[in-house]
């Protein structure tokens, strides 16, 4: 049943890269850990670590105590969902679920009801005798859920689950695999470098930046405290400017204000004059950029038009959503 | 567009005609019923079929030809198979040396290696014809059964060997119930390549010549130097609707062209 | 990934067969003397290779056959090559199979043909003398013209995949913008697509070189005893005058060409292999 994964100091090297750093990390039973960080941060290699496709070159892997750190991959219990699905293409979707049944040897009855209980908890038990190739996106990837879980593994591990599907559809997925984990109250480790997605999906965040856990926590903190000034800009703290008494702070652009002429600000907030640099439509509002007397350039976001490049103009920063960079590491 | 030009039309028709229709000819003259090579032939005739297929060399020829073949085909690839294994999928350091010396029998002149083969086999070891000429063959054949598995191998998503191993399959499972499904076209292509090279060759297989180890190309050889006769004619019509047979057959294990085009032209590729 | 173990016992068998079948045997062959030959292995080959004038009137001819025989192929098989490459599906399908079909006969099926054809009593003979062209029977077969024909029908195929996969490798977008440039048709493929298309063409070249100095049927059928080539040589040396030494010296020699030519295509980039 759900099991607690530790990663204890684990470091792997590549030739010229190090994948993972000294990483320390813990997920918490049936909970969901998403693993955020930029594209070649070492997120597959850390699953594929967990998984034990790879050998560490030093450090653990604990699963619910228990050294699993030289155990092979089949028999660690983990069931793991491929970036790219990796489903088998000469088994059909029922063949494809019942493969890691079959290797646990269950009689052909019980293989039999728990890939139909597999494929109703992803609604494809209309599908079971097609084969990957005549299936959507969107149906192999719950077709590769199934298959991890049907195993009832002690972890399961999604690689980017949602990234190659399109974006409405990978929205809608979201609910989906959140679902699942929740009905099957699995341990999950979900890796992904969309921010959302990990925001809505996940119980806790840890971000990884070139092989390194820099932050962990659950979604609200790091969201609002992003720990280092890596990790405000890579969660969208793009603005980054002074205040006075407070040193250097990050904004999100959504949250600078702009102020019309004879507009007052609000009152807990800071007033920057500048001028407007360049306005861009983006459907539900207009992106400004906008120069500072001091030079700086800052991004915000406005519902409404009536500004022109060249103008002058004052944003407005809310104190209260300023994130202070000062004492914080790179 | 410029592949319309009439020109590039005109040499191609020349060219292809060049290339098939001489192959062609020797259909007509198989039906000929006269005596001698001769197009246009001279009467027709199933004679020369019918002598063709009750004529004992050449039929003893056969046999050996499919013998070698087969037996050749399966060895190369029962060692060529876990070569290109280890080269794809293990952590062999020095798999590009290991790769090009498996290329090396191909790049080797066919009757430089047949004659090192009768020197040091059948002269020096005193290996039966027979054992030489399966040897041979089997090494020859080695590079292909290696190359083309290997090529397979290097296609297939290695995530899905992975993903059988997550779901509890040991490494034998693995590669019984994933690996071989996945690359099993590349097998096919393999073995449908593997066996008409060996099926054709000449030069290893003259020379490693000895009592019953006679070949049906070299057999077809011996008979046209010293004959005159149709019978080569009407061996070779059969040869070639074996051949359009071969070719329906592997389009649909594994794309007739892919098969013998990439493998002709990747000859140099270690 | 499995342990080194695991890697080295599925690599022992196909290369303990390799060292035994080929390594060995080859190397013994053209560099020592093999037990039981009475001779000092490379020194005496070379001398025997100096000496030998036979050898050196093989060899020049069968370069010049080979240079010959690559250069018809070019001729012959490029247009067929780009005309593949530029044909829909279909006819790309059918016309590629016309193509690689021979290559599944035997060459001594492929050679029989021109028996046929250029013997004394054969079809362009007494098509010459139907025609009035000449007065006598024309005897083309055992010249070296037979071997370079029989040759170039051999190996065309060649040119013709090796031909297309470059030429499939060149979008035709590139051609027509050079049409919107000005081009002819022919400006275009002479500026465009033939130049980008060169490295797999000349990939190519270098087989059909390296396989018409190694072909052995061919030239043994239409070549005759009177026009020897290093492989006819060779074979006769190994089996008709039993001259171990001298057979191991042109042994030598074609092996040395062939990997030069080896040598010389491996040398182009890699991305002009068909696709
Ligand atoms: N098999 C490998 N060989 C060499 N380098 C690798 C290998 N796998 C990953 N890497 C490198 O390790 C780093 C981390 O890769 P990866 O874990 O795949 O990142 P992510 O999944 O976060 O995009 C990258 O720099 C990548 O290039
Ligand atoms: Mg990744």
């Amino acid at each position: 049943m759900a099991a607690v994964v530790r990663l204890d100091r684990v470091r792997h090297t590549f030739p010229g890269v190090v994948a993972l750093d000294d990483v320390e990390l813990t997920a918490p039973p049936g909970r969901l850990t998403a693993l955020l960080g930029p594209s070649g941060c070492g997120k597959t290699t850390l699953l594929r670590v967990v998984a034990g496709h790879l050998r560490p070159a030093a450090g653990r892997v604990l699963i619910d105590g228990r050294d699993a750190t030289a155990l092979p991959p089949e028999r660690r219990d983990i069931g793991m969902v491929f970036q790219s699905y990796a489903l088998f293409p000469h088994l059909t979707v029922a063949g494809n679920v019942a493969f890691g049944l079959r290797m646990r040897r269950l009689p052909r009855e019980t293989v039999r009801r728990r890939v139909g209980e597999a494929l109703d908890l992803v609604g494809l038990a209309d599908q079971a005798s097609r084969r990957p190739h005549e299936l959507s996106g969107g149906q192999r990837q719950r077709v590769a859920l199934a298959r991890a879980v049907t195993i009832r593994p002690a972890v399961l591990l999604l690689d980017e689950p949602l990234s190659s599907l399109d974006a409405r559809l990978a929205v809608q997925m979201r609910g989906e695999l959140r679902r699942v984990q929740r009905e099957t109250g699995l341990t999950a480790i979900l890796v992904t470098h969309d921010q959302e997605e990990a925001l809505e999906l996940a119980d806790e965040i840890a971000i990884l930046d070139r092989g390194r856990v820099v932050q962990h926590g659950a979604p609200q903190e790091v969201f609002r405290a992003p720990a280092t000034r890596w990790v405000a800009g890579f969660l969208g703290y793009e603005n980054v400017l002074d205040l006075p008494g407070k040193g250097p702070v990050a904004v999100r652009p959504e949250h600078l204000g702009v102020l019309r002429p004879g507009d007052e600000a609000p009152g807990d907030a800071h007033v920057v004059e500048g001028t407007v640099a360049d306005v861009r439509f983006r459907g539900t509002g207009y992106t400004i950029t906008f120069r500072t007397a001091e030079g700086r350039t800052l991004v915000a976001v406005s519902p409404d038009d009536g500004l022109a490049p060249g103008a002058p103009a004052r944003l407005y920063v809310p104190l209260s959503r300023a994130v202070g960079l000062d004492g914080r590491p790179t | 567009m410029t592949g319309r030009h009439p020109l590039v039309g005109a040499l191609s028709a020349v060219a292809l005609t060049f290339l098939l229709g001489p192959i062609l000819l020797v259909v007509g003259v198989a039906f000929t019923a006269g005596d001698t090579i001769e197009f246009p032939p001279r009467g027709l005739s199933l004679r020369w079929f019918a002598q063709a297929l009750s004529y004992g060399p050449f039929l003893e020829a056969l046999r050996t030809s499919l013998l070698v073949a087969m037996a050749g085909t399966v060895l190369a690839l029962a060692l060529g198979l876990p070569v290109a294994l280890a080269l794809g999928r293990g952590g062999a350091r020095s798999r590009g040396a290991i790769g090009t010396l498996f290329t090396l029998p191909v790049v080797v002149p066919e009757l430089v290696l047949g004659y090192a083969l009768f020197q040091i086999l059948m002269v020096t070891f005193r290996v039966s014809a027979f054992g030489a000429l399966l040897a041979g063959h089997t090494v020859l054949l080695l590079p292909y059964a290696v190359r083309v598995t290997g090529s397979s191998l290097a296609q297939a998503d290695r995530s899905l060997e992975e993903a059988a191993r997550g779901l509890g399959a040991g490494g034998w499972a693995t590669f019984t119930r994933v690996t071989l499904p996945v690359i099993a076209p590349g097998v096919a292509a393999a073995c449908v390549l593997s066996l008409v090279t060996s099926f054709n060759n000449v030069p290893l297989s003259l020379l490693l010549n000895g009592p019953g180890t006679t070949t049906l190309p070299v057999a077809m050889l011996h008979h046209v130097e010293f004959a005159f006769d149709p019978l080569v004619a009407a061996v070779c019509t059969l040869l070639l609707v074996l051949a359009v047979a071969v070719m329906l057959v592997t389009e649909r294990l594994a794309g007739f062209t892919d098969v013998f085009a990439r493998q002709e032209a990747d000859r140099w590729r270690p | 990934m499995w342990r080194r173990r695991t890697t080295g016992l599925l690599l022992a068998p196909g290369l303990a067969v390799l060292a035994l079948v080929f390594l060995y045997p080859v190397a013994v062959t053209l560099v020592a003397a093999p037990a039981g030959v009475d001779d000092g292995g490379l020194a005496d080959r070379l001398g025997a290779l100096a000496a030998d004038e036979h050898i050196w009137r093989a060899a020049a001819r069968t370069v010049r056959v080979a240079a010959l025989v690559t250069a018809l192929c070019l001729l012959l098989g490029l247009p067929v090559g780009f005309l593949i490459s530029r044909s829909p599906p279909r006819r790309r399908a059918v016309l590629l199979a016309l193509a690689v079909f021979p290559l599944l006969l035997s060459t001594v099926v492929r050679t029989y043909s021109w028996l046929v054809i250029l013997g004394r009593t054969g079809l362009l003979s007494r098509a010459l003398t139907g025609l009035g062209l000449t007065e006598r029977p024309t005897q083309l077969l055992y010249t070296e013209t037979a071997v370079v024909i029989g040759l170039t029908q051999l190996f065309t195929p060649l040119v013709i995949i090796t031909a297309y996969g470059a030429f499939a490798h060149v979008h035709p977008d590139l051609e027509a913008a050079a049409r919107g440039l000005g081009a002819s048709a022919g400006s275009a493929f002479r500026r465009v697509a033939l130049p980008l298309a060169l490295p797999g063409v000349l990939v190519g070249a270098t087989l059909v070189f390296a396989g018409a100095v190694t072909a052995f049927t061919t030239p043994l059928l239409l070549g005759g005893t009177r026009t020897p080539t290093l492989a006819t040589l060779l074979y006769d040396y190994a089996n008709v005058t039993v001259d171990w030494s001298s057979a191991a010296a042109v042994a030598l020699v074609m092996t040395v060409v062939v990997l030069a030519a080896g040598a010389l295509a491996a040398r182009v980039p890699a991305k002009a292999a068909p696709s």
